[in-house]
């Protein structure tokens, strides 16, 4: 379908660690036309090579293009910790990176002998030593990638929990944290891959006209209220606030972010003054928070001390969600800290954790499917189908869940020439998502 | 012999190619100065979402190219700040001098363009460059600049969350031809309408007099009388509303020194070991000590500005010692600009300690100050209180109300509007950050 050549690079990396080789080549034009691509062409692909157990990364048609909230990738693996294949998104500014670093999908499978990081650029791929990077703390692990030539973009990268082998480990964007509550960290240090670095130095032409439908969407989304600036908070009042958080939030200055061209920041930092009990004084500092259930989960668990145990766990690379569970019921910040610290160099064994509980409507084992991060802004058997359609096209799946009324078509429109085009589109994608779902 | 000079007059020079535009002064943009284009950048609104990068490139590569743009957020993942790099069209731009092919430069319209078909790629454009705005294409390793879109932003235009706004400048300096006004009613009043006046006027029930004279005065005298000191409260109560106004506006050594300074606008600078603004109140303090111990006003026949009052009119003293205390004192004005009122002026000292408690000051806000691309507002500054090397370092600089004339030239000056009258208790500089 030539529909796609603007949107896609038409390439596929294929990484085989075990052999320390990495090849580029082309991605099959007929199964981005069945599947469009994200999720769909990932599960595919994964199917291709299962003997491998790969990890597969892949963009939809729309990451990194006009269409609002365009910031998506999808990593697909077998969730250590569900058991199941799972989609995890990756945020923030991967996505685009990725594809304007000249490949859509990336198939990783096989184990290295020792630690290493992908270094992607311009098309060509590069298997590097990481070792200087084990046991690092995360901020560590990324000003030293930033430090040494070549540019490192975007970087997605598994931090000292992952290292040590805990299940509960999650992946790291940067500096930022990620939605990873599947066990993407433990695939990638099963694999002795430290982490992938993206540098989106190229470009896709993409349709031209599609700014002014960008526009369209926007000025009928935000109509009412100007821009869609909201913030962490927005999308927590939608899955439950906790009370005592009014009283953490008085005392801390928050300033709304957001991933690629999202018109609507669903993600923030926060400024907020601490006791640190290490250094034994009152200590400036600041958070990126980006993982809602995890904040969600420690807001319950530790109250006020919610920001720098979410600190903590970023340093170290760990789940929020999980790390809370594992806290002890009562206990001061520093009994806390010590928790999680101990947390992230205690190896555990195998054991797979499940909820048993159903989110919301939404079943337990859909929102594993999309890697247990996505927040149930939408509590119903809706949220399924709308997760499952932002993983394929490469948007942002909390924003479709904020915005019900941006339908697929408005997006299959961003890539359809006309209404023939449109109707197949809408085919594919019933489909694609059909088969996510019931696989 | 010939032929070597055909072939001479043959080669084509750069000179011949780009010829350089000298910048032409004229009396018009004196008052009426051009207008200067920009982009102004809001930290605390950018959410770091890339939507300018993004239609910037489309716009240099026409293909969405996020590292092909004029412009760069930068993203600092420790302080989780935001930062946009992007061309502040300098007033003299660095980049200009710097480029060895002249592929660079400021048209009237103030937008600073580069001329692809003279560039190189060298880069030292971005090395000269205090923001390093000039970007290199990864790709075809061309330099992308902002030119403003030729007057209509996209990045200004699809940025979702108003982080981004386009200025074009200020037009008039009206603040100029107001302070000279009211420097010259000021002057003619104090000086020749009303003889005198300054250190002491008597009309009917009203009585005015000079502060620091009565300070002398209840010093000399040893007794404190109410009248005197109500007489003093005008230029008092002046000073807690709007700082040292007096002395910017109304003062007539003050005008007298602004005029010399225009005539010798060169200036050889004054002694670092004598640049102490502690001195005049110093001065101040001796001059009260003086009067205590000597029974008489110690200060005032030798004041500068109760000379000028004196000078004119039937029982003027236009000569004598007075007169050349005052040129003196004027005559330091080839050092640097109002010496006297930076160091040594015991009036000034006096309303700087009453200015500590004003109720306004001048504010320079850090989101739309364009710092060490500009520095007008310390090359205007006649007090030299706004740190030029603070700029040059990326710092808002913080001006000291004590040593404020509230002249106004810097927000007379500032072509973004970024200097600002405020309230004390008003937020000073939203979102300062220093880089």
């Amino acid at each position: 379908m030539k529909l796609f050549n603007k949107f896609y690079n038409m390439k596929v990396g294929i990484v085989d660690l075990s052999e320390s080789s990495a090849e580029v080549a082309p991605l099959d034009a007929r199964l981005v036309a069945e599947k469009i691509g994200g999720a769909a062409v990932n599960a595919d692909l994964f199917k291709r090579y299962e003997d491998g157990d790969p990890l597969i990364l892949g963009v939809g048609p729309l990451t990194g293009s006009f269409a609002p909230a365009s910031c998506l990738s999808v990593a697909t693996f077998l969730a250590p910790r569900f058991g199941n294949l799972c989609h995890v998104p990756l945020m923030l500014r991967t996505g685009p990176e990725m594809k304007f670093s000249g490949i859509d999908f990336l198939v990783i499978k096989g184990c290295a002998s020792s630690p290493k990081m992908l270094h992607i650029d311009k098309g060509t791929m590069n298997i590097v030593s990481a070792e200087h990077l084990v046991g690092l703390e995360i901020p560590e692990a990324v000003q030293a990638l930033k430090k040494d030539p070549p540019l490192s973009r975007s970087i997605i990268l598994t931090g000292p929990a992952a290292d040590h082998g805990v299940s509960c480990a999650s992946v790291s964007t940067g500096m930022r944290g990620s939605l990873d509550k599947a066990g993407m960290a433990s695939r990638m240090a099963s694999k002795n891959l430290k982490g992938i670095i993206f540098n989106g130095t190229g470009g896709l032409p993409f349709a031209e006209d599609n700014l002014n439908h960008k526009e369209t969407i926007e000025r009928d989304l935000f109509a009412d209220k100007g821009h869609g600036n909201e913030g962490f908070l927005s999308v927590l009042e939608k899955i439950g606030i906790e009370d005592n958080l009014k009283k953490i939030i008085k005392k801390t200055k928050w300033r709304n972010m957001a991933c690629y061209h999202c018109p609507s920041p669903c993600i923030s930092s926060v400024e907020f003054t601490w006791h640190d009990p290490r250094k034994n004084s009152r200590t400036k500092d600041n958070i990126f928070l980006s993982d809602h259930m995890g904040f969600s989960a420690m807001v319950k668990k530790a109250g006020k001390y919610v920001l720098p145990l979410l600190k903590s766990c970023l340093r170290f690379g760990l789940d929020p969600v999980a790390a809370a569970k594992r806290l002890p019921e009562d206990g001061g910040l520093p009994e806390l800290l010590s928790a999680i610290e101990e947390m992230s160099v205690t190896p555990e064994g195998p054991e797979i954790e499940r909820e048993s509980h159903p989110i919301g409507e939404i079943p337990v084992e859909t929102h594993n499917l999309f890697g247990g991060g996505i927040p149930p802004v939408l509590p119903d058997e809706l949220w399924g189908k709308r997760v499952c359609l932002s993983m394929i096209l490469g948007v942002c799946p909390i924003f479709l869940l904020l915005f019900p009324q941006t339908s697929g078509i408005d997006l299959l429109k961003f890539l359809a020439k006309d209404e023939h085009d449109l109707e197949l589109l809408e085919e594919v994608l019933a489909s694609s998502i059909q088969s996510i779902l019931e696989d | 012999m010939q032929e070597e000079t055909t072939e001479q007059n043959n080669i084509i020079t750069l000179e011949d190619l780009r010829p350089r535009r000298e910048e032409k002064k004229t009396f018009s943009g004196y008052f009426m100065p051009r207008r200067h284009s920009g982009i102004l950048f809001d930290p605390e609104k950018c959410t770091g979402c890339g939507t300018c990068e993004m239609v910037c490139s489309v716009r240099n590569v026409s293909k969405i190219a996020p590292a092909s743009a004029s412009m760069e957020v930068l993203r600092d993942e420790e302080d989780n700040r935001n930062f946009a790099i992007l061309c502040q069209h300098c007033r003299k731009p660095l980049c200009i001098e710097a480029c060895p092919t002249r592929a660079i430069e400021k048209g009237e319209d103030g937008i600073v363009r580069i001329n692809k078909l003279f560039c190189v790629g060298c880069g030292l454009c971005t090395m000269a460059c205090p923001e390093a705005a000039p970007l290199k294409d990864p790709v075809t390793e061309e330099i992308n600049k902002c030119d403003l879109c030729e007057g209509d932003p996209l990045c200004v235009k699809y940025c979702p969350s108003g982080a981004l706004t386009f200025t074009k400048g200020k037009k008039i300096r009206w603040i100029k031809g107001l302070r000279w006004t009211v420097q010259t009613v000021s002057f003619l009043l104090l000086v020749v309408i009303l003889v005198g006046t300054f250190c002491s006027l008597k009309a009917g029930a009203l009585s005015l007099s000079c502060p620091a004279g009565i300070l002398q005065n209840i010093a000399s005298s040893g007794t404190i009388v109410l009248v005197w000191i109500l007489s003093a409260f005008l230029i008092l109560g002046l000073t807690i509303l709007a700082g040292r106004f007096f002395c910017g506006w109304i003062c007539p050594f003050g005008f007298l020194l602004d005029l010399v300074d225009k005539i010798t606008p060169k200036k050889i600078g004054w002694p670092s070991f004598l640049k102490s603004r502690m001195v005049k109140y110093g001065i101040l303090a001796g001059a009260v000590g003086g009067s205590c111990a000597f029974g008489f006003q110690a200060f005032c026949p030798v004041c500068p500005i109760g000379s000028i009052c004196r000078s004119y009119g039937a029982t003027g003293t236009l000569n004598g010692a007075n007169l050349g205390i005052m040129g003196a004192l004027a005559g330091l004005e080839i050092t640097e600009r109002r010496v006297w009122c930076r160091y040594f002026c015991p009036v000034g000292a006096l309303l700087a300690l009453f200015a500590k408690i004003g109720l306004i000051k001048i504010v320079i806000g850090a989101n739309q100050c364009k710092k060490f691309s500009c520095i007008q507002c310390a090359e205007v500054c006649p007090m030299g209180i706004i740190d030029a090397d603070k700029l040059r370092e990326g710092i808002s600089p913080v001006i000291r109300m004590t040593e404020c004339i509230t002249c106004m030239r810097c927000i007379d000056r500032c072509p973004y509007g970024a200097a600002k009258i405020r309230f004390r208790w008003q937020k000073a500089v939203p979102g300062n950050i220093e880089l």
